[in-house]
């Protein structure tokens, strides 16, 4: 019988005992899943993004549903990091799986200040969140510039010693430029990609279905855009790249790691299947024996490109 | 997942689907929803929708549920529910319509699919409690919508009907029945789910009468577990409970029908500005 693979997945500064990852803003902080799945079997649940004070979030309707997909204006809704120090982290402390902070800020400096905030805490990493396309300051601004990106990652890198993630937005022309500037100011990882920019039109009222307008969009529908994305930036930079974007199974899951991903989100997914990042992780862990590789590390990057010019004659 | 054991039109566009769990059975109150997966594996229509439990038979462990063809998912749902196949949900969920005190005086008010929770809290009721009075009233469009009037009248002491057009009971709004009544504080507690306007009027008129009244909130919803946060509603903030209050001005907070829902207390409930009669 041969062994079961090794799932462990090396992201940088720490190793998560799987890859799978549950994607900020689409697991609350854990506690809403609960009591459906055993978080222990998560690799780490990335937490609602937070805010140095709390956010009450944009007005409703705040989803749409779209084909394969589903767009969404939350508006970081968040409780403020200090309500998540105190209250949640004892929570999810409870669990064997690594706790990511995703943080949001108004400007570099309260970047800097909440990662201060988290340094001494009980926290695994801090995924920077600069990529957020439903606030009006802070979020996306941060994310579609490379020189704005490298300010709030030098400013974070210089409060907090721990794992710095530094997570993308796909709406910019260059994604490897966001990247290395990310790399280059210190992130020990990048996570991509974040929700695509989007909108959804109610024909009879002639007005947007989302409140806000535009929103992100997630899902099945964002896969080939995400993967070829997470491709390019793992191409370009040393660092550990963290894929997701409309993962759904195990099968999808693969297609990233071997893209050139150490380890994927799962987001939509949950809110169809609760119980979504144990099926993947168990459909990967499949996919591993199925071919006889002995662990994901074998199969990160391994993705054979075609060459167009030698296939003709 | 259960196994489906019959499929009920029961006018138009709604549809009754019934399943046994011993489970929800047990489980079930008044007011509580589930999120059904409509299709399999569609892709055109991926989130759960949220269901109203209309009936739980504590003995026989049959569930009824009730939706309306809105959308493609729902329109994906009653394509592909028939008996024998699977109903892939989760639930109940989440909170419910809070029980009376002994001894008393009750109505409910709802308008369109909002009357199937208030049937399950009236037979509830009716199976339990013998010191509750309680009037219904019911607003359809016409005639032919007019659905459940037997299960109505047998649940509650009087039954009341508009339709828009007259073609059924009284002609008009369900408000201009119930409204009267409310005013002149015969109730104890209201219970109201329907459109938001119908809502919102007959918790104005309780507030107004003294009268403690409950209303089930609708909103777009992703997850139904309360993680995606979509369903957003303008809760009051209490000061008691101050310490949640939003830093970006007081007053009222986001809450979410899927987690702190779908039933709320009307005093509570900041009604939308663009619902202004």
């Amino acid at each position: 019988m041969t062994p079961a693979p090794d799932l462990t997945a090396d992201i940088g500064r720490i190793k998560l005992k799987n890859p799978v990852i549950a994607a900020s803003g689409t697991f609350g902080f854990g506690r809403e899943y609960s009591e459906y799945i055993d978080l222990n079997e998560l690799g780490a649940i990335a937490v609602k993004g937070l805010t140095l004070d709390p956010r009450r979030g944009n007005p409703p309707p705040r989803i749409a549903e779209t084909p394969a997909g589903i767009l969404n204006s939350i508006g970081l809704q968040n409780p403020g990091i200090r309500e998540f120090i105190a209250k949640e982290i004892p929570f999810l402390r409870s669990f064997d799986t690594a706790i990511i902070a995703n943080i949001a800020g108004n400007t570099p400096e309260e970047y800097g200040l909440m990662a201060e905030m988290l340094e001494n805490e009980a926290v695994d990493a801090i995924e920077v969140n600069v990529s957020c396309p439903n606030i009006r300051h802070g979020g996306a601004a941060f994310g579609i510039s490379a020189e704005s990106i490298a300010r709030v990652t030098e400013e974070v890198r210089r409060k907090y010693g721990g794992m710095l993630i530094v997570k993308l937005t796909p709406n910019v022309t260059d994604i490897k430029a966001m990247a290395m500037a990310a790399q280059k100011a210190g992130a020990d990882a990048v996570s991509l990609i974040n929700t695509i920019l989007g909108m959804a039109v109610d024909i009879e009222t002639m007005r947007p279905i989302l409140a806000n307008n535009y929103g992100g969009l997630s899902g099945p529908a964002v896969k080939p855009v995400a993967l070829r994305m997470v491709h390019e930036t793992a191409s370009a930079v040393d660092v550990p790249v963290i894929g997701m974007g409309g993962i759904q199974s195990g099968s999808d899951a693969v297609e990233f790691i071997l893209a050139g991903a150490s380890a994927i989100m799962v987001g939509t997914a949950s809110f169809i299947y609760p119980n979504a990042c144990v099926e993947i992780k168990r459909g990967i862990a499949n996919y591993l024996i199925r071919h006889g590789f002995g662990s994901v590390r074998e199969i990160t990057g391994r993705l054979k490109l075609n060459r167009p010019d030698q296939l003709e004659e | 997942m259960e196994k489906i054991m019959s499929v009920r039109q029961l006018c138009d566009e709604i549809t009754s689907i019934t399943f046994s769990s011993r489970y929800m059975a047990a489980e079930a109150k008044p007011g509580q929803f589930i999120a059904v997966k409509c299709g399999n594996n569609s892709m055109d229509a991926m989130l759960r929708r949220p269901v109203s439990i209309c009936r739980a038979d504590r003995w026989s462990n049959e569930i009824t549920v009730v939706f309306q063809v809105k959308g493609k998912g729902t329109k994906l749902l009653a394509e592909t529910a028939e008996t024998g196949s699977y109903i892939d949900y989760i639930g109940p969920l989440v909170n419910s319509f809070k029980s009376p005190p002994a001894g008393a005086k009750i109505a409910v008010v709802g308008g369109g699919l909002g009357i199937f929770p208030l049937l399950f809290l009236l037979e509830e009721i009716r199976s339990t409690r013998k010191d509750i009075k309680a009037d219904a009233y019911l607003g359809f469009r016409k005639n032919d919508s007019v659905i459940l009037r037997e299960e109505f009248t047998k649940a509650a002491d009087n039954i009341y009907i508009s339709t828009d057009d007259g073609s059924c009971g009284r002609k008009g709004f369900v408000t201009d029945i119930c409204l009267p009544v409310i005013d002149a504080g015969s109730y104890d507690i209201i219970y109201t789910c329907g459109p938001q306007a119908m809502m919102k009027c007959v918790s104005k008129a309780a507030e107004k009468s003294g009268s403690e009244c409950y209303v089930s909130l609708e909103q777009r919803m992703g997850c139904g577990i309360g993680a995606c946060l979509a369903c957003a509603c303008r809760i009051a903030v209490r000061p008691a409970e101050g310490s949640s209050q939003a830093a970006d001005g007081g007053g009222w907070e986001y809450k979410h029908v899927c987690r702190d829902g779908p039933v709320f207390r009307s005093r509570d409930v900041v009604w939308d500005k663009t619902e202004e009669s």
